[in-house]
């Protein structure tokens, strides 16, 4: 591996020279911000005892200029502040958003680890796993608001092949929708709400909304591709959020694709308890029926929906619910799990992101190793070790 | 009161359904392990009982009329069958032959799906003992006379089935 460390050394020195902005910008602006909200106090205060000054006649010339005056910075302050904060969280994404001879580890060093550690496995440094296998697997059913949204995914780090007799195929993925947001949502409804009463009042007929004339209300994951043809796909890998309007992160993890080892027919969904911003994502149907497992532990953690229970349990051996046990101890109880006609689905969400030369921190960058890269490789036949599906006594051929 | 005693009555329904799978399950074993030991006999010459003391075995699971009945001709049988795959053991020919793989893996398979209906049943029982002794359903089930069902144990053992280790030759 010696032949790496020239590139691990030119990145370490570019590291050395890159640095996040300075903490003193936010608490500069922030002080600016409450200098602001005092300045308008003040006017405010001010412009009312210049008037109970004037209403008693007095001179109340200089009490109206401070106000004045004060107001006038104030407003200046809130600007100021805007974009100092601007700048500064726009130096802090572009900070987070790093990479360091990025191309050339990805293009050549990874792909030489890759072959030497699993020998024809393939390696695609921004390659994705089938659009539809991700589909099928059900974790990323849009609700009514978020099919109103342009929604895509993006990969990174893709695998494929055959560890110890399973074909997998594996990737970092991101899931990210573009729109409305609940926040946005509630405010348009406001507004309409005091459009309507204000339309009622004066008599006016009311606007067609489009509703009901269209027949494909709900927007496909294909329209929504069509749509963004035309606008630049963002593959932005911070997570991001949005307030009214805006790109948000939906989710952030590897999926793994995977033969199982038993051939069936019907779906089983492990769905995490734990609610963070996925929750509606993986809400499971309603309609299937809820199984329990021997193992305690992963009925306390997940929820368990399948087709039939017959194939649940023909599915969910012993063994294998052992292994769902100690992945979740590995990786977190935030996986979920879709195993639908001999085929496997995971997904966990991840705030590292694996196979990079570099990581970021939050106020410096490090270079990883190349014993941290190695630890990465590993980590994905764990994974389908862990999972316990290599041994294909059954009637899968 | 009518939404609780419909769903002990449910679950209750729950259980013979689930019980209905095992027998399905074993039946399908006693129809299919006949023609597949029929194609694997003269490789087991030395084990000329099995393939009588199957049919004889199928021909008393038919007369049973009570759960334990059943399962008790459904531990015998699988008994029976973990001999023919420690026969198998001993005689290291055989385990190439695709006739017997075909054998090991039906026997494992039906085993599997055997193991996956008592589970399943177990998970019936399970509901259906809850759904009666909680407050205030423990009442109605008085009432209307549920009484508690019993657990099967579970006959066909995943982790005794992979001691045998048939991988290492399939």
């Amino acid at each position: 591996m010696n032949q790496f460390s020239e590139h691990f050394e030119a990145v370490k020195k570019q590291a050395s020279t890159i640095k996040p902005p300075s903490k003193l910008r936010f608490i500069g602006s922030s002080l600016l911000v409450l200098v602001s909200v005092l300045a308008f106090i003040i006017a405010i205060i001010c412009f009312f005892v210049g008037i109970i000054v004037w209403v008693i006649q007095y001179d109340a010339d200089l009490i109206f200029l401070i106000a004045k005056s004060s107001f006038i910075g104030s407003i200046g302050g809130w600007i100021f502040a805007i974009i100092m904060f601007r700048s500064y969280f726009k130096d802090t994404t572009k900070f987070k958003n790093t990479s360091i001879l990025r191309r050339d580890f990805k293009m050549d060093v990874l792909p030489q680890m890759v072959a030497s550690t699993y020998g024809d496995l393939k390696y695609q440094f921004d390659g994705i796993i089938n659009e539809n296998h991700i589909l099928e697997s059900g974790f990323f059913s849009p609700s009514f608001l978020t099919s109103l949204k342009e929604r895509w995914f993006f990969g990174d780090d893709y695998f494929s092949g055959k560890i110890e007799n399973v074909d997998f195929e594996f990737c970092e993925l991101y899931y990210k929708t573009k729109g409305v947001t609940i926040g946005g949502w509630a405010i348009i409804i406001i507004i309409f709400t005091i459009s309507i009463s204000f339309l009622f009042r004066t008599d006016m007929d009311l606007p067609s909304l489009g509703i009901g004339e269209d027949e494909s209300f709900f927007d496909t994951l294909e329209e929504s591709k069509q749509k963004r043809k035309e606008s630049i796909v963002d593959r932005e890998k911070v997570n991001q959020k949005a307030f009214l309007y805006g790109t948000k992160t939906n989710f952030r993890g590897f999926f793994i694709y995977a033969d199982f080892h038993k051939s069936f027919k019907g779906t089983i969904n492990i769905r995490t308890k734990k609610k963070f911003g996925m929750s509606k994502m993986l809400s499971v149907s309603k309609t299937m029926n809820k199984v329990s497992v021997e193992n305690a532990l992963v009925n306390k953690k997940y929820t368990i929906r399948a087709t039939d229970a017959q194939v649940a349990y023909y599915v969910l051996s012993p063994t294998i619910v052992d292994a769902i046990d100690k992945l979740s101890t590995r990786l977190g109880k935030h996986l979920s799990m879709t195993l639908k006609d001999g085929k496997l689905y995971l997904i966990a969400p991840m705030n590292k992101d694996f196979f990079e030369n570099i990581t970021i921190n939050e106020n410096n960058i490090s270079v990883n190793t190349i014993e941290d890269i190695q630890n990465d490789l590993n980590a994905i036949r764990d994974l389908i070790l862990a999972l316990n599906i290599s041994n294909r006594i059954w009637t899968k051929a | 009161m009518i939404w609780t005693y419909n769903k002990i009555v449910k679950n209750k329904n729950h259980i013979r359904y689930t019980m209905q799978n095992i027998d399905i399950q074993l039946k399908k074993r006693f129809e299919a392990l006949p023609n597949i030991a029929t194609t694997v006999k003269k490789y087991l010459t030395h084990e000329k009982d099995v393939h009588s003391d199957i049919a004889r075995l199928r021909s008393q699971y038919k007369a049973t009329n009570t759960k334990e009945e059943s399962l008790g001709i459904e531990q015998q049988l699988s008994e029976l069958l973990s001999t023919i795959m420690v026969s198998v053991e001993n005689y290291p020919e055989l385990k190439s032959n695709e006739s017997v793989i075909l054998l090991q893996r039906s026997i494992n398979e039906f085993a599997e799906q055997i193991s996956a209906s008592q589970r399943a049943y177990n998970n019936a029982v399970l509901t259906y003992n809850d759904s009666i002794t909680v407050f205030p359903n423990n009442i109605i089930a008085g009432i209307f006379g549920f009484k508690k069902e019993e657990y099967m144990s579970i006959i066909t053992n995943e982790q005794e089935r992979k001691n045998i280790n048939l991988n290492t030759y399939l």
